[in-house]
């Protein structure tokens, strides 16, 4: 069914363009598409059902918005298409974050945020760092002092390969509190579950997760959140400091947002971003942003475009220190 | 707790829900029984259902649409000698056989009744000592689950009893199958070429469509062509006797607890369950060579053993909120949609629903005993098609297989190169279940023992220094060598016997 669906719009796709429409009071016609670049059931697939059921349930988008899931590469199957086969597709969103800055810093597809149209960020999640309730170490503090001590004495785990998101939160981290990064010992696990379940079986000491992987465990008060990595606590866990409350300068968000394909005119492109920033603040999206855990944050436009870039930039850069990238 | 298990009933028995787990048993059953879609492809597929619907029902359906499809995985094992999923690959050693000795009927019955029997296992299991044995779960980490992989590998050794050394370059084979795609610790892609759609890896299906379908299909073209093709004996009963169901039933059992005990730990899965289960069946059973012949006991064993670790694996989900495999981790996610934190408050703070779904995988259980009653005697005809219609039907329907899962031609390419090696393999004797087994385990065993040496900072001895992983090592050697010196030691003491004797 998801295949016919594929090539009903992207005949639609081919067949938008052309109709000349005035620019004023541009509206979509027909159905919309949000691409997940991945399966069903993960962050991509979420993004996408979310702002589909959203703007269906506001009225925001008149005709229905399919959910296509097209997994591959981490995201860089997904980016390939739109950006060479769906040009100018004004009813076609992207569901995207820090995931595919990954994939594009790390050169795993010839695509960047610039061959696409980044369009809005609606969401964000705060990374930070968990340990079992009855850890050594009780705060942050403690941990730099292992760190500094010997760096290679504390064993992180975390959901994503090295390189990845939540290796990136140890190296910032250690970098942070003057510790070279290739020195920090990171585990990788397929998924926050199972660098959770390493924790909490004390095959490895501290994991490096998204607060809403850990958000279970924190109730029950299995585990303990030793810090958040943000400018601000998380609203659902305040009694978690920051880590830069505790003298370690380390910042992690993971946003949640969409890009269009390029070409996209720009009443259209107006459209979505109008669109978007109506829907974020609506007690329908309110509702949905609690039961995920995603923080308000949001960015839009050009200031969405220069952030995903300058975060593609800044990720090149600790990627090549910790020798991912050549 | 009989308290809330009964209220639980009382919700999971409402019609719609009763309802909802029937149809969810169905769509299961027929989706397991196409080659491509496994369980984990189908709850992904039905997770957009879950926000049309309340939390209890929708995990309702998940359930029983997880239980179907772990069960249908075994009909195409048993009828066309094609694994509808890789915890039904064991199944076709002796159940195609049975089809085609004419007791398909049989097959496809005890693979009901020990589903059911290790389901409803399960789930007591889950309902009276979930939360303390969930906790052993945790023992496993990354050099135990290394060890336990080994000891998986190396019961496949003799999996077929033919020829260990073909079974070990099978294995070897699917190993390096597994290499292929994103290195999850360099974060290297490996034989790749540069297609981003190979940094995925090989998928299971692709490699198991190519090697069962396609070799069935062009092996079946072959001896109809050549007049040399055994002919089905006709159809004796289609349920099963009381003496076949008692000579099974202690594989099933066995292969019962051997599934519920791998199916636990987080990422073993319901697979490694099954090659285990059928190993150590082989080595303790009465008369082991007749499986692998067409024995009854040889469907009954994996089977239970597949169905006990699907439920197992809930275990870790809903006592401690952590998932246990593919499926359960889509199933975590499918929680969290519906607003419930998977953790260990989950029975204090959505104790109705948790309830509810564990009441359900009893209606569950029996509904999919009920419903295969009637749909054994339907799917046993298929047998009597003759092979021209057949066999062309289960190429279209294996390449669509194909094809959903990525929509990419890169895996219509590499299943025809697996049917290819696979065709060879089939000629020359090389057993291709070990393959798979590698394939599937590859990446994982990879991971587990990168993960312990990390953690070891480069040190071996990690495993020595493991109770577990130790006693699993040893094991290991045990079952690989074993056999070969008791049959040596045999040998020589006849030798000696008949040397004193003359």
């Amino acid at each position: 069914m998801t295949r016919s669906v594929v090539l009903l719009l992207a005949g639609m796709a081919l067949a938008g363009p052309m109709a000349a429409v005035p620019a004023s009071a541009w509206e979509p016609k027909g159905q919309g598409e949000c691409i997940a670049p991945a399966n069903p059931g993960g962050g991509w697939d979420i993004t996408c059902r979310t702002i589909s059921s959203v703007l269906q349930k506001t009225g925001a988008f008149k005709g229905s918005i399919y959910v296509t899931n097209m997994p591959g590469g981490s995201g860089a199957v997904a980016i390939a298409n739109v950006a060479t086969k769906r040009k100018g597709d004004t009813n076609l969103i992207v569901s995207a974050s820090n995931a595919l800055t990954f994939t594009v810093a790390l050169g795993r597809t010839p695509y960047t945020f610039k061959e696409v149209m980044p369009l809005a960020q609606i969401g964000a999640e705060l990374g930070g760092f968990f340990v079992p309730a009855d850890s050594k170490y009780k705060t942050l503090a403690d941990l730099i002092a292992a760190m500094k001590a010997d760096p290679k004495s504390v064993t992180f785990s975390g959901g994503s390969a090295p390189g990845g998101q939540d290796h990136m939160k140890v190296a910032l981290f250690a970098k942070s509190i003057g510790v070279e990064p290739t020195k920090a010992v990171y585990v990788p696990f397929q998924g926050g579950g199972e660098a959770l379940t390493s924790m909490l079986g004390g095959h490895t000491q501290v994991a490096a997760l998204d607060i809403s992987e850990a958000a279970g465990q924190l109730e029950a008060g299995k585990i303990r959140g030793l810090a958040v990595l943000a400018d601000a606590r998380s609203s659902k866990f305040p009694d978690i400091p920051t880590a830069t409350e505790q003298g370690a300068k380390v910042t992690y968000v993971i946003w949640r947002g969409y890009y269009m394909a390029p070409g996209v005119p720009k009443e259209a492109y107006d459209w979505w971003l109008e669109t978007l920033k109506t829907a974020v603040k609506s007690p329908e999206f309110a509702a949905e942003r609690d039961k995920l855990g995603w923080e308000p944050i949001t960015r839009f436009g050009d200031e969405f475009a220069t952030y995903v870039n300058n975060e593609a930039a800044e990720y090149r850069v600790l990627l090549k220190e910790l020798g991912f990238l050549k | 707790m009989f308290e809330h298990l009964l209220n639980g009933f009382a919700v999971a028995l409402l019609p719609l829900n009763l309802l909802i787990a029937l149809a969810g048993c169905l769509v299961g059953t027929l989706i397991g029984v196409l080659p491509g879609l496994g369980p984990t492809a189908t709850l992904a597929m039905l997770i957009p259902l879950v926000f049309s619907m309340p939390p209890a029902t929708a995990l309702i359906l998940l359930t029983s649409v997880y239980y179907g499809s772990m069960y249908g995985g075994s009909t195409t094992s048993i009828l066309v000698n094609i694994p509808g999923e890789s915890a039904s690959v064991i199944t076709t050693i002796d159940g195609h056989k049975m089809a085609m000795q004419g007791r398909a009927g049989p097959a496809l019955a005890i693979a009901a009744i020990g589903s059911f029997i290790a389901g409803t296992f399960s789930v007591l299991m889950l309902t009276f000592v979930g939360a303390p044995i969930a906790r052993y779960a945790l023992l496993f980490g990354p050099a135990e689950f290394f060890a336990l992989m080994v000891f998986g590998l190396c019961t496949v050794a003799s999996l077929t009893g033919t020829n260990v050394t073909k079974s070990i370059i099978s294995t070897c084979l699917g190993l390096m199958i597994a290499t292929v795609g994103i290195d999850l610790v360099s974060g290297a892609a490996r034989f790749t070429f540069g297609n981003p759609f190979l940094q995925d890896g090989v998928d299971f299906v692709v490699v198991a469509i190519g090697m069962f379908a396609l070799t069935e299909v062009v092996i079946t073209a072959r001896e109809v062509h050549a007049g040399t093709r055994a002919q089905i004996v006709k159809a004796g009963r289609v349920w099963i006797s009381w003496s076949e169901f008692v000579y099974s039933l202690p594989a099933i059992l066995r292969g019962t607890v051997f599934g519920f005990v791998i199916g636990m730990l987080p990422g073993a899965g319901a697979t490694l369950s099954t090659f285990i289960a059928y190993n150590l069946e082989k080595r303790v059973c009465k008369n082991p060579e007749r499986l692998g012949t067409g024995d009854i006991r040889g469907v009954a064993n994996p089977e239970s053993a597949n169905n006990a670790a699907s439920g197992a694996s809930l275990v870790p989900l809903l006592t401690l909120g952590l998932p246990g495999g593919g499926a359960t981790a889509v199933m975590l996610g499918a929680l969290m949609m519906l607003d419930i934190t998977p953790g260990p408050l989950m029975f204090e703070k959505h104790g109705a629903i948790v309830w509810t779904l564990i009441a359900s995988m009893y209606v569950g259980n029996t509904l999919l005993l009920l419903l295969n009653w009637p749909l054994v005697n339907v799917f046993a005809r298929v047998m009597r098609i003759p092979a021209k219609y057949l066999m062309p039907t289960v190429l279209v329907i294996s390449t669509i297989g194909v094809w959903s899962l990525s929509y990419s031609a890169v895996d219509l390419v590499l299943t025809g190169a697996a049917g290819l090696l696979g065709y060879y393999m089939r000629v020359h004797k090389y057993p291709v279940e070990p393959l798979i087994l590698g394939l599937i385990l590859g990446g994982r065993l990879e991971q587990a023992y990168r993960q312990a040496l990390i953690i070891s900072k480069g040190s071996n001895m990690i495993f020595f220094e493991k109770p577990i992983a130790l006693v699993l090592l040893i094991c290991a050697v045990l079952f690989l060598f074993l056999p070969t010196l008791l049959k040596k030691s045999q040998q020589f003491r006849a030798v000696q016997e008949s040397a004193s004797a003359g």
